[in-house]
């Protein structure tokens, strides 16, 4: 049902349940607050020299950390970022015809990464510009769900700014209420993710498109849209499609071809791994057999890095080794390999 | 339906806007708020907040969308806390310590510039005190005390030009206080303002009492003796007859503990027990509601004289004639208890 890319991005962020999920203000406040400060590893001396309980606690705290390793920043993330930051620029003064960005791609090639980091840049300049103030939302980030009614979208809308809704509440009431509030907060970035799930050649498909081009209307932000390969999925066909299309910066988010970039990729990854006795470059030796097995995905590359570490930090080895990653079973189209190939090499 | 589980879940999340409750006002009135500020219906938001089981309001939900904790609402809201029908303190009140303090470190201050050879800088800096505070210190070792704060502004201040316009425009003085009260309500979306606000700023432009009641109720207009007390131009009442006119009672207490004139007669009779006479059987004609006698009870526990006369008759006869026949009751049984312990207080004055 929804991409493994996304799925894993949040699920490590579904930390503390509820709370955590992107898709509340809360959620993506706590999210967007959060550095990841990589723990400072000691020396085998200082190791040895801590107590037990302290250990535990510290391989905790590690395992903890390599759940949730920093956000490479990929070519896509970065074009996402300026992309993402010129719309806005120019979107200020716009009274109408906003400018906006869709990001589209397989699973598992960042998408989800790029747009809530883009998300996050922004709040983070927001809060920049505008220190001490709460109760400006720079940013909504919500999922189209699946098989998507207009009124379900208005309440995806709704439930992340945290408006209360019964099935008493009729679509007028909660759009109403949610231009209201977006106007009032301030609302610059609106982030929809999951957008393949509407389908224009569907009624419901259609009017979720039509709710969606509303919000547009009303709510002075740049609108920014990712889902799979959404161009293939006729998100540009018809009179509606066609508008969106004429609207739109199309970003392609590709899987990542065998080059100086994944290198640094694989690099960067491994720089931000805290583990005692892992030789530094031990995996970047290792980037065309990771390339190999992921397909280029930086998704599934995430997934086999974080799941190698804390492997090595459970069973003690604490080091990442070819025979440790090939324990480490990933999803099934990067293992298939077939499924994806690069069309265009970077 | 996700939304709809959260709201009878433990936890449901605050609203995006959450403005502060302002001390006094009622759940009602925050409740509104709170829904206009977050572009929602006000009766929706309400509905969600009731309890299933009788309709009222449940606070820790409130609480929590408001994202303040239950104390604090229960300290702010007024039909809340536990300490209801206290009259709100208006204006700052300095507590009897902190005077005492204050007088002490004048004390200090007045000390040391007497024995040392200290700057007014350097005994500002030494008590922590502005200079203007020495200043006062030097002048006199009692401090003084705290200014007024400025008087309360009317709620009714946007309204009053469109009243005014209404009254001039209203030759014969036909048109009853209820009929402008609905106007204001109806056409010019006025709210939260009480029938005995419109009424005492409507009497005060017009100065007299209405004549269409009267008119009304011709029979006991005709059995009134031909000049009754009269009303006075109500822009020279007293403050009491002004506390009267807005049924004002802790106005009333605190002008009457003053030292205030208990009668006030203007000259023609018109009492403080007359006016209230007035108001109370005004009020309850015009609205319809119940027919009351507080002020009256008031005025009477504090010596006000039901016996006292004008031109011929008295406040107690007066009352029975208009039909207040509960204040009329009420001075009755007042005479003939006050009668019955000492029969040589009969003639008043």
């Amino acid at each position: 049902m929804v991409t493994g890319d996304a799925e894993s991005w949040r699920q490590a962020l579904a930390e503390d349940g509820w709370s955590r999920h992107l898709t509340t203000l809360d959620g993506w406040r706590k999210f967007s607050a959060a550095g990841s400060r990589p723990p400072e590893l000691p020396d085998a001396r200082r190791w040895a020299a801590m107590p037990e309980a302290e250990q535990e606690l510290f391989d905790e705290y590690r395992l903890d950390y390599h759940t949730r390793l920093a956000a490479a920043a990929t070519s896509t993330l970065r074009q996402v970022v300026t992309t993402g930051r010129r719309l806005t620029l120019l979107n200020r003064h716009a009274t109408s015809a906003r400018r906006g960005m869709i990001l589209s791609g397989a699973a598992g090639t960042g998408k989800t990464t790029a747009i809530t980091q883009f998300g996050k840049t922004h709040e983070t300049i927001g809060q920049l510009r505008h220190p001490g103030i709460s109760d400006r939302i720079p940013v909504i980030y919500v999922t189209v769900p699946p098989a998507a009614t207009p009124r379900m979208l208005a309440v995806e809308f709704a439930r992340f700014l945290g408006l209360p809704l019964t099935i008493r509440a009729n679509i007028t009431d909660v759009i109403e209420a949610v231009c209201g509030v977006a106007v009032d907060a301030r609302v610059s970035v609106v982030c929809v993710d999951e957008i393949h799930n509407l389908q224009l050649a569907t009624r419901n498909g259609a009017e979720v498109s039509d709710t969606l081009k509303y919000f547009s209307e009303r709510i002075p932000a740049t609108f920014v849209y990712a889902g799979i390969d959404v161009e293939r999925e006729g998100l540009f066909s018809g009179t509606r499609g066609s508008q969106i299309a004429g609207r739109f910066t199309l970003i392609p988010a590709l899987p990542f071809p065998l080059a100086a970039e994944w290198q640094g990729l694989v690099a960067t990854l491994e720089d931000a791994l805290r583990l005692h006795r892992h030789q530094t470059g031990a995996l970047a030796g290792l980037h065309e057999y990771l390339h190999r097995r992921t397909s280029g995905m930086i998704g599934s590359l995430s997934h086999l890095i974080r799941g190698a570490a804390i492997e090595a930090i459970l069973d003690g080895s604490e080091q990442i080794t070819r025979k440790l990653l090939d324990t480490i079973d990933i999803d099934h189209a990067a293992q298939s390999g077939t499924a994806r190939r690069p069309r265009r090499q970077a | 339906m996700t939304a709809a589980a959260a709201g009878h879940g433990s936890s449901p999340c605050p609203l995006p806007f959450r403005p502060r409750p302002v001390a006094g006002e009622s759940t009602g009135s925050y409740v509104r708020r709170l829904a206009r500020a977050n572009h929602l219906r006000p009766a929706y938001l309400r509905r969600y907040l009731a309890s299933p089981k009788d309709g009222t309001i449940r606070i820790e939900l409130l609480a929590a969308m408001a994202g303040r904790s239950p104390a604090a609402l229960e300290h702010a809201l007024a039909d809340l806390g536990r300490q209801q029908g206290t009259l709100p303190h208006r204006g700052p009140r300095a507590s009897p310590d902190r005077i005492a303090a204050r007088a002490a470190i004048f004390t200090a201050i007045r000390r040391d510039a007497a024995e040392g050879r200290l700057s007014y800088r350097a005994l500002a800096d030494r008590y922590g005190v502005h200079r203007r505070t020495v200043l006062q210190a030097l002048q006199s070792p009692v401090p003084a005390p705290r200014k007024p704060l400025p008087p309360r502004k009317s709620r009714l201040e946007p309204f009053k030009d469109l009243i005014r316009d209404m009254v001039q425009a209203d030759h014969d003085g036909r048109r009853t206080v209820t009929s402008i009260m609905n106007t204001l309500v109806t056409d010019h979306g006025m709210t939260g303002i009480s029938y005995p606000t419109v009424r005492g700023y409507v009497v005060s432009l017009r100065g007299t009492s209405r004549q269409p009641r009267r008119a009304r109720h011709h029979t006991v207009a005709s059995a009134l003796p031909p000049a009754p007390a009269r009303r006075s131009p109500a822009m020279t009442w007293s403050p009491a007859h002004r506390a009267v006119e807005q049924e004002d009672l802790p106005r009333l207490r605190d002008l009457l503990d003053a030292g205030h004139d208990i009668e006030d007669d203007d000259g023609h009779g018109w009492t403080l027990l007359r006016h209230a006479i007035d108001v109370e059987h005004d009020g309850h004609v015009q609205t319809g509601g119940p027919l009351h006698a507080d002020v009256t009870a008031f005025l009477l526990t504090r010596g006000a004289d039901p016996l006292r006369p004008s031109n011929g008759m008295t406040v107690v006869a007066e009352a029975e004639i208009r039909g207040h026949w509960l204040a009329a009751e009420i001075m009755q049984a007042w005479i003939t208890r006050c009668r019955q312990p000492a029969e040589h207080e009969e003639g008043p004055r």
